[in-house]
């Protein structure tokens, strides 16, 4: 049977008017993207904390010590560090990805790093939220394993997982 | 030679016309249901924050294009896959016609996803698109590998437009089209590794995984499998090649229980001979009569390169067949009386339909068109009874002066024409003429049943 002419570019066709159509209906006509957004940077700082609190091995004044300022100064505290005792928290610089800023503090006792805290994650889209609170604990555990900033990249987390290296290279370079 | 006679004890008249069936838009259902499915799973994966910035808005399109193109090419494969519920209520050449249009809007859905995300993640990343080719290429996993299947997929899909598809060889442009599977494998690790819409759900991925799986499953059961088993079983082998009229052959196959293949008239078969020149390639041939225990039959016009090397095949040479394929078969009839279009090589197709009509009590007039004389293949085996009138319609048309099928032509040849089914086999112009005449002539499109020569 001789196939009918253009009708492949017909279907085609169709179906990037309903693309169109998909992507208006989604993004245009329901936008039930605004509370969510606003509510998930809470939680996803909430998390951020809470996941400190969990992954912090040695001394717990470190861990809130660090959260505490990643409250309070937020993006801007590049080369900032703390100290208690022997163990030193260097924060990383800002690294921003397409999803958003990430930056890190990392603690020092001696010359090792015992503790990886997340004061920034991506956050721009719900969908990014998940992938930092999936990816940010497993990419932690990379970087007290490694002792570097020289981690896998998370599968699904491209972006997340370079920031995260950039981030803390630049702690791990600020504490020579 | 068989001749056809009619069996007076097997005459039961078909007393009235059932509505055709129409089981295509079945079919048509279970993918536009498909597409929705992956639709809401675009939907439900994408929250509305995305659109929120150009740049997300048509990176998510972009991945809702290349969900839709990855879904329709499985839905390409599996009408390829010679699956037996396709293959009776849709018709091969239906399938491989949808198969060629869906290939059209695959290929452009690839090209538009990639546009897309190239475009999207550019501004989102604030580079300009050429730039972001090779940022893309350095951070998404398996992406440079979906890139060479995609450039495969274009290759095959240029190779096979009818510009092209004209000046290649069907054995060259079989090989290439091979590659399609290459070219799958390869864009397929990006999609459930790096697709944003799969790393997250685990469910969506197995769901993923299973469609690709299942339709690996179906090409390798009825396109790999089967068919080595039947062979097995069978054991094909020509068992002799005669000549037939002026340009056409009969292949005859011997083997075992062949019976066991059920082939009916009007059937074809895949058929690839194990010999050198022929092993490459399947092409399909219709059955010129109903299968006996032992034997088949096939009598082909030289219509490629392929089919006029037919007559050098030696005998004894062993035969790959996968079918039998069709539904070009007696049971379409729909009324008691019916009428025969045999045209050039179509005439083998309408002697063994011919066979299994007369067989289920049907009354029948065959026409048989070819260009002489001399081409008038097989005409000694449709034997006149009185369940049987055969006309044969010699001539070229410019020699003639008129078309022995056109619509006043066809009305003096067949008065009674718009009380029967039509079956008409041949050349695309003379099918398009008879199914003209015969709807001119009253014949409803549900009683007009057509095979075109491939």
């Amino acid at each position: 049977m001789s196939t009918m002419r253009w009708r492949g570019t017909l279907i085609y066709t169709g179906t990037v008017a309903a693309i169109g159509a998909a992507g208006i209906a989604r993004f245009v006509v329901t936008p039930d993207a605004a509370p969510a957004t606003a509510s998930g940077i809470g939680t996803s700082d909430g998390q951020s904390s809470s996941s400190s609190s969990g992954t912090s091995s040695g001394s717990g004044s470190s861990g809130s010590s660090s959260s505490g300022s990643s409250g309070s100064s937020a993006t801007d505290t590049t080369g900032g560090g703390t100290t208690t005792s022997d163990s030193v928290t260097v924060v990383g610089s800002v690294a921003s990805t397409r999803y958003g800023n990430v930056q890190v503090s990392v603690t020092f006792q001696g010359s090792t790093i015992t503790d990886v805290q997340t004061l920034q994650a991506p956050d721009r889209e719900r969908e990014s939220q998940q992938i930092s609170a999936r990816s940010v604990p497993v990419l932690a555990q990379e970087v007290l394993d490694a002792q570097s900033a020289q981690v896998d990249t998370v599968s699904g987390a491209t972006y997340t997982s370079e920031g995260y290296r950039e981030s803390v290279q630049s702690a791990i370079d600020q504490r020579g | 030679m068989t001749t056809l006679t009619q069996d007076a004890g097997l005459h039961v008249p078909v007393v009235t016309r059932p509505a055709p069936r129409r089981r295509f838009p079945a079919a048509t259902c279970a993918v536009l249901a498909g597409t929705l499915a992956v639709l809401a799973f675009w939907w439900f994966g994408t929250p509305a924050a995305t659109g929120s910035t150009p740049g997300g808005a048509l990176s998510a399109l972009g991945e809702l294009a290349g969900l839709l193109a990855s879904f329709l090419v499985c839905v390409q494969l599996l009408l390829v896959a010679r699956v037996p519920w396709f293959e009776t209520a849709v018709g091969q050449d239906r399938l491989v016609s949808w198969h060629r249009t869906l290939g059209t809007t695959v290929v452009l859905l690839v090209l538009t996803h990639v546009l897309l995300m190239i475009v999207g993640g550019a501004l989102l990343d604030s580079l300009t698109p050429w730039a972001e080719v090779p940022n893309a290429l350095a951070r998404q996993p398996y992406l440079w590998s979906a890139v060479i299947g995609t450039a495969l997929f274009v290759l095959v899909g240029l190779s096979s437009a009818r510009g092209a598809r004209a000046h290649l060889s069907y054995e060259a442009w079989f090989a290439l089209h091979l590659t399609t599977y290459v070219a799958i494998y390869l864009a397929f690790a990006h999609q459930v590794v790096g697709g944003t819409h799969f790393v997250t759900a685990l469910l969506a991925r197995t769901v993923w995984v299973l469609l690709y799986a299942a339709t690996a499953g179906a090409i390798l059961t009825w396109r790999v499998a089967l068919p080595l088993l039947a062979h097995r079983q069978h054991q094909l082998r020509v068992a002799a090649v005669v000549p037939e009229g002026r340009g056409l052959t009969s292949i005859w196959l011997e083997g075992r229980d062949v019976a066991a293949l059920a082939a009916q008239g009007g059937q074809f078969f895949l058929v690839r001979f194990l010999t050198r020149g022929h092993w490459g390639t399947a092409h399909p041939y219709s059955l010129s009569m109903v299968p006996t225990a032992g034997h088949l039959r096939f009598t082909v016009g030289a219509l490629g390169d392929h089919s006029s090397a037919v007559p050098h095949l030696r005998p004894g040479t062993r035969v790959l067949v996968e079918g039998p394929y069709g539904r070009f078969t007696a049971q379409r009839a729909t009324a008691p009386k019916v009428l025969l279009v045999a045209g050039g090589a179509g005439v083998g197709p309408i002697r063994a339909l011919a066979e299994d009509l007369l067989r289920a009590g049907h009354d029948l007039v065959v026409l048989h068109r070819a260009h002489d004389a001399e081409s008038l293949a097989l005409a000694a085996e449709f034997t006149p009874s009185a369940a049987l009138r055969y006309v044969p319609l010699p001539g070229r048309r410019a020699d003639l002066g008129h078309d022995p099928l056109h619509p006043s032509t066809l009305r003096h040849l067949v008065p009674d024409v718009a009380e029967r089914d039509v079956f008409v086999c041949g050349p695309d112009g003379m099918i398009a003429a008879v199914v003209g005449a015969a709807r001119s002539l009253g014949v409803p499109a549900g009683a007009i049943h057509r095979e075109e020569l491939t």
